[in-house]
């Protein structure tokens, strides 16, 4: 391993070094592209050299990398035959990798079609606490034999393994994909629109909301049915405020980037229900300084993105997150931990983690475990 | 060995009055479950009648230090129900209630013996169904599917029970309750609701469960079409897969399935069809009109004939009901069978089917073959009688040839129906000694007493066995007793 310089953290290339840190250091923290800063800014390793696709099999949908591997690098071995990661990772361009993404268990817009990251994750392979290298899941893409570990990877942002190998569910790309904007009268009417946009069955493959007014939905299929389902949707939908957007792909792969929010500002994600949108919002706009928090509601209203000034974001999340009884996750900007308003672990989560990490060296010193 | 007449009279405080079935007649029911081969009485039956009588009933279990088990429908096919010897069996059925159905978040958060597809028919009025539909949908419970992650036909494209569960309300083994995950799509923290589906009854027990609901596709367009080799069906399914299309379900029968699902439900296949693939494609009108060329042009160039094409929803329904038939239709071409579950990649069925084959005929016994081929999940049905003298063990013994050989492939020893009972001897051939000791160490964390459906998945105490000839293993450990 290459040795570590002065601010710099050990970047091991092998299980064996990988083992030596974790039996080494108090505290481990795996960093990979550092996209999500407000998770990683008390890293002390860096997973950038345990990269690389392991094995790839388009013709079973699966396919297996380490966890340093950038997502954009298996996003691009995946597109040369077809295929892509339903759930969109969020952050690509900023350098998010795989196991990053898996720890920090967040997904971008396509989540509302097929599923999350949970939902595509199919096999693990991680070091425990006490530098065991553990296997969870499987290598097929169905697969119901033992328990299911891999589980416990998404969302535990590091504190339940360090993650090494990851196998994915993949699936086919729609042959064309076509987006569509709709501006509503008011919040309140985007909101019911949204609502019945994802109750009704259009096949979206995307359905977000951005306030003050508007709503974006993507579909895909044959090239052949999509304008016939436009066309159809904006009679149904849109009326006069239909908009179509096309070639879309950028348009996506900004909003999976948090594009609409600004690279020096801090950004949190707060999984919510579809109901709380409206709520949200009021509670938002009576802020002083609402008008330089950005929102994006994705996933049909059951995830909230929000972005701002570290000053004002951190005075307000924690209001948010109590008015809608839900804690938030850092992403970036400065705060004192990830889990805003996060609950203590329940017992359940308790017992399991002394098996993953009997000496707690995934556990931040201070604060609360993930 | 525990006092029973002290573990009882604590139960009966809990006010469960006649609910507490002691007596052997009352008792026989609850021997057994879809893997009729093994049964074992438990000590009692208590039929829970709301939350407060489940979680009671554990913390008796522990205090005593009684093991328990969860039994829905009984309808699991690995064992998963059948009793603990000298258990308590928590019957969930009463449990039956829709809490609560909410077409603008989709969801429904319903009580664990809620029926399958009744979650579906409640959902109907508001455009919306509940994806995963094993085939035992009309009679098996949410609380069994959430214990086993079940599947059914269209995993390939929705998933299992595990990517259609956003929140569990559970109660741990010592009788702790806890509550996970939320009514939102996204998660929050590590993703324990999805740890604890499919723990086979290891974890607890789940007394509430919020489902997601997604918008019943607007068309479907459902064909079968035969085939005169399994091999043409199966390389059919790779060229659908191929062709970039991903369909709702893919599925293939062999003759035998087609023979009995004949019988059973006078479902129609052509008469020397060696084997039939049934492909549904499914979503908005425009889009199914849009692939069904493809998919046809597709299935004509790989050599099938007489295709039938569901015109409407009852002939949609007629082929289902035929391929959904097929395990319980067995049941008319022998006294006795075994449904195996084990998984492959998809590119290696072919390879797999023709294994099996070789197997069956060294065997001298049938196999029935019924499967997802989206996904490469095997059903090898083997027929047995059981009252011929060594059937049984030689049916057991080619079951686990077929399970090794999925191993050997790269693939599970089981994609839909769970470990349970029957296939847990074979978790040490999947998992390497240390990722079977972690799960064993998971357990232990949760669960010292093993009180918790004890026997399922992980076998008892020490490492499982290698291999298993002759009796089942598990007859051999006293731990169930044949019909």
């Amino acid at each position: 391993m290459p040795p570590s310089q002065v601010g710099e953290r050990p970047t091991p290339e092998s299980e064996d070094q990988l083992k030596e840190l974790v039996l080494k250091l108090p505290y481990v923290k795996a960093v990979g592209g550092g996209s999500k800063p407000a998770l990683s800014r008390d890293a002390t390793i860096s997973m950038a050299a345990i990269r690389g696709v392991v094995d790839y099999l388009p013709e079973e949908y699966t396919i297996s990398v380490r966890a340093g591997t950038p997502v954009q690098e298996v996003m691009a071995t995946l597109e040369e035959h077809g295929q892509f990661l339903p759930f969109d990772p969020p952050l690509s361009s900023a350098g998010a990798t795989i196991g990053g993404t898996v720890a920090a268990g967040v997904s971008g817009p396509g989540r509302f079609r097929y599923g999350g990251v949970r939902d595509f994750l199919l096999g693990v392979t991680f070091m425990s606490g006490d530098g065991r290298i553990i296997h969870g899941g499987g290598k097929v893409v169905k697969n119901a034999a033992g328990f299911d570990i891999p589980k416990l990877m998404v969302g535990g942002l590091g504190a339940w393994g360090l993650i090494t190998e990851l196998t994915f569910k993949v699936f086919p790309r729609a042959m064309e994909t076509l987006t569509a904007e709709i501006e509503t009268a008011s919040w309140a009417d985007a909101c019911r629109l949204g609502h019945e946009l994802a109750l009704a069955p259009l096949d979206l493959l995307c359905l977000e909301l951005a306030p003050p007014n508007k709503i974006c939905l993507r579909i895909g299929g044959q090239v052949s049915s999509l304008q016939e389902r436009s066309e159809r949707m904006r009679r149904s939908y849109g009326g006069d405020s239909w908009k179509q957007i096309q070639p879309d792909a950028l348009m996506w792969q900004d909003a999976a980037d948090f594009a609409w929010a600004g690279d020096t500002n801090a950004l949190v994600r707060m999984a919510i229900n579809p109901k709380q949108m409206e709520l949200a919002e009021a509670t938002v706009t009576q802020w002083s300084r609402a008008d330089e928090v950005q929102r994006r509601y994705g996933v049909g209203g059951n995830v909230l993105w929000m972005s701002g000034p570290d000053e004002v974001l951190g005075e307000s999340v924690p209001l948010l997150v109590t008015v809608l009884n839900r804690p938030a996750l850092a992403i970036r900007g400065t705060w004192d931990v990830a889990r805003i308003g996060g609950r203590p672990p329940n017992v359940l989560a308790e017992r399991l983690h002394s098996v993953f990490d009997p000496q707690r060296r995934f556990v931040p010193p201070k604060s609360q475990m993930a | 060995m525990h006092d029973h007449e002290s573990f009882f009279r604590d139960l009966r405080r809990l006010g469960v009055g006649e609910r507490l079935l002691t007596r052997p007649a009352q008792l026989v029911a609850y021997e057994s479950d879809g893997l009729t081969a093994f049964r074992q009485k438990p000590s009692a039956v208590l039929l829970a009648d709301n939350q407060d009588d489940v979680i009671g009933a554990i913390k008796a279990c522990h205090e005593h230090h009684v093991p328990f088990m969860a039994r829905g429908s009984g309808t699991s096919l690995s064992g998963g129900s059948v009793p603990i010897q000298d258990g308590l069996v928590i019957a969930m059925n009463r449990l039956n209630r829709i809490l609560d159905l909410d077409p603008v978040s989709r969801t429904a958060v319903v009580e664990p013996g809620v029926i399958n597809l009744a979650v579906s028919q409640a959902a109907a009025e508001h455009g919306l169904y509940y994806a995963p539909d094993p085939s035992s949908g009309p009679v098996c419970t949410i609380g069994g599917n959430v214990a086993f992650n079940s599947g059914g036909a269209h995993c390939l494209k929705y998933g299992m029970t595990t990517n259609h569960v956003t929140g569990l309300k559970i109660v741990l083994p010592d009788g702790e309750v806890c509550q996970l995950g939320s009514d939102s799509l996204e998660g929050d923290g590590p993703d324990l609701v999805g740890a604890f589906i499919g723990s086979e009854g290891l974890w607890g027990v789940a007394l509430e469960v919020t489902l997601r609901l997604l918008p019943k596709p607007e068309r479907f367009y459902t064909l079968q079409a035969a085939y005169d080799s399994l091999e043409k069906a199966g390389t059919a399914v790779a060229m659908v897969i191929a062709s970039g299309l991903l369909p709702g379900a893919l599925e293939i029968m062999d003759r035998l399935s087609m023979d009995a699902a004949m019988a059973a439900v006078a479902a129609e296949y052509s008469k020397d069809a060696k084997a039939v693939l049934i492909v549904e494609l499914e979503g908005p009108r425009e889009e199914v009109e849009a692939e069904i060329p493809l998919l046809r042009d597709v299935i004509e160039k790989s050599g099938a004939y007489q295709p039938i094409l569901a015109a409407d929803e009852e002939q949609r329904q007629r082929i289902w009901t035929g391929r959904k038939s097929a395990f319980s239709a067995v049941g008319r071409l022998s006294p006795d069978f075994i449904v195996q579950d084990g998984v492959v990649p998809r590119s290696k069925l072919g390879h797999a089917l023709a294994e099996i084959d070789k197997f069956a005929a060294q065997y001298q016994m049938r196999v029935a073959n019924v499967f997802h081929a989206g996904d490469g999940n095997l059903h090898p049905l083997i027929l047995y009688d059981g009252r011929q003298e060594g059937e049984l063990e030689r049916a057991e013994e080619l079951a686990g040839e077929i399970l090794r050989l999925c191993i050997r492939l790269g693939g599970s020893i089981t994609g839909e129906h769970g470990v349970g009972l029957e296939k847990r001897n074979y978790m040490s051939e999947m998992f390497s000694e240390v990722d079977l000791k972690f799960m064993y160490q998971m357990r232990e964390a949760l669960d010292p007493r093993q009180l918790a459906n004890p026997g399922k998945m992980l076998p008892i105490g020490t490492a499982p066995a290698l291999v298993s000839h002759g009796a089942h293993p598990l007859e051999k450990q006293g731990i169930v007793s044949r019909y």
